[in-house]
């Protein structure tokens, strides 16, 4: 499975519980109400279990979390940084 | 440090479980003492016993739960806003606003129809007026306070970008002011000049609660600032911590003697914030430490919103039951708190377990947030 894919059925299934729901890649997680304070730190957990990267605390912003596109870049960064 | 936070928020959602079984627990030691004794109630024999000032030091230990739910989504906002100079966007929190009000409605009107149920009657506007203070449960004030501080935090953003001491400080003054005009209350004090402030000083209020999410925004914001100031200091802030709960508990009982009362409810003091906020920073400044039962409370974590809502429910019956059913299990007091801690997180953990694995998954954060 790529790692979109990957992010959006972790996101499907576990944070918004509905493996049929419809979500775009570019869709505003935040705006959307599907990652709250919570989601979040769920999230970074998963992404750093699953992809055996570390997420620095800096790194835990907006701008990389918005959108499944948003965080598919950011893994990005850091596989090529790692 | 942001991985933290959901430890944290385990760690919180559990002192308030606890915090609200040690009421109950209270209620056996002094209104239920003839379930398990041949005496007259309230009776007060068993203050200040050894089983008192345990649960005393526990309520003490454990009153930052509620400053940490605030802080972790203070934090959040932080997050929401982004990098930038960006404002943060009213979709954002009005969303937030949304997934936080349909759960909390939903089982403030379970829990007002349960308590009808046993008897207790309210009219039409009682019950609208109960559910929008956040009265129907004793702990939902926090929800109106939580919305309160979402829909001023977008206000707040920019001072806690490029202001932050100066907003720390003001919102701490508003908080503290707001938390001293308890006190002629808890005293037993008259004072008519003060009579308005203190009336309107109601707990569903935000100005006793800003400054723990102002502090979260602003950690959230200066986070690498922070966990560099904080790391070098945190044993002095270990210790500040040790002291400032031994000062709440010796007040707590000088404000006791001095209000020339028996008994007064559980209500948080200026020396409570204190040590909550100092907790708070010990906790961050610590960030490197490995805390223990990481999985078991991340778990938990993630789940506190639906344990926060529902574990009122299972107190209330499981203390009831004990009233009518097992009376001599009120008067072991160890053991009756430790029934209800379990019960109170079994039933939300349950009920979340039953509607994640059946057709009702997809409505999962609608009933539980």
């Amino acid at each position: 499975m790529d790692r979109k894919a990957t992010l959006s059925s972790y996101i499907k299934d576990e944070i918004m519980r509905n493996p049929k729901a419809n979500l775009r890649d570019d869709e505003d997680l935040l705006s959307a109400g599907i990652l709250d304070s919570l989601a979040i730190l769920q999230l970074v957990a998963f992404i750093e279990e699953r992809f055996k990267i570390k997420v620095p605390d800096e790194d835990v912003v907006f701008e990389n979390f918005q959108s499944i596109d948003a965080l598919s870049r950011y893994l990005e960064t850091q596989k090529e940084a790692g | 440090m942001v991985k933290k936070l959901l430890y944290l928020n385990g760690l919180a959602v559990l002192t308030v479980v606890l915090n609200h079984s040690l009421s109950w627990g209270y209620t056996a030691l002094f209104w239920w003492t003839d379930r398990y004794r041949a005496v007259s109630v309230p009776n007060f024999d068993q203050l200040g016993s050894p089983i008192y000032y345990l649960f005393r030091a526990l309520e003490q230990l454990l009153i930052f739960g509620i400053p940490a739910f605030l802080f972790v989504s203070g934090f959040f906002l932080a997050f929401a806003a982004g990098r930038g100079e960006a404002p943060l966007r009213w979709n954002v929190i009005l969303t937030r606003v949304k997934n936080l009000l349909i759960p909390f409605f939903i089982w403030s009107v379970i829990i007002l129809v349960l308590d009808m149920a046993l008897g207790r009657e309210l009219s039409v506007t009682e019950f609208i007026l109960l559910i929008f203070t956040g009265r129907a449960a004793d702990p939902f004030y926090f929800i109106p306070v939580l919305t309160q501080l979402y829909l001023i935090s977008p206000f707040i953003v920019r001072f806690a970008r490029s202001h932050w001491k100066a907003l720390l400080l003001i919102t701490g003054a508003i908080q503290a002011a707001t938390v001293l005009l308890r006190y002629p209350a808890m005293l037993n004090l008259d004072i008519p000049l003060l009579e308005p402030l203190i009336a309107n000083n109601r707990s569903f209020l935000f100005p006793g609660y800003v400054f723990f999410f102002t502090l979260g925004m602003v950690v959230g914001f200066h986070n690498t600032a922070f966990k560099e100031w904080l790391y070098p200091r945190r044993w002095q802030l270990l210790g500040l911590t040790g002291m400032a709960f031994l000062a709440g508990v010796i007040e707590w009982e000088w404000i006791l003697k001095a209000s020339g009362q028996d008994w007064i409810g559980p209500r948080e003091t200026s020396i409570d914030h204190i040590y909550a906020a100092l907790f708070l920073l010990t906790y961050l400044a610590f960030e490197r430490a490995e805390f223990p039962f990481t999985r078991q409370l991340n778990f938990i974590g993630a789940k506190s919103y639906g344990i926060y809502l529902i574990h009122t429910i299972a107190l209330v019956f499981t203390a009831r039951a004990a009233y009518h059913f097992t009376p001599q299990l009120l008067g072991l007091p160890l053991l009756f708190l430790i029934l209800l801690i379990a019960c109170s997180l079994a039933l939300p953990l349950i009920l979340m377990e039953i509607v994640n694995r059946s057709p009702l998954r997809r409505y999962y954060t609608l009933i539980f947030g």
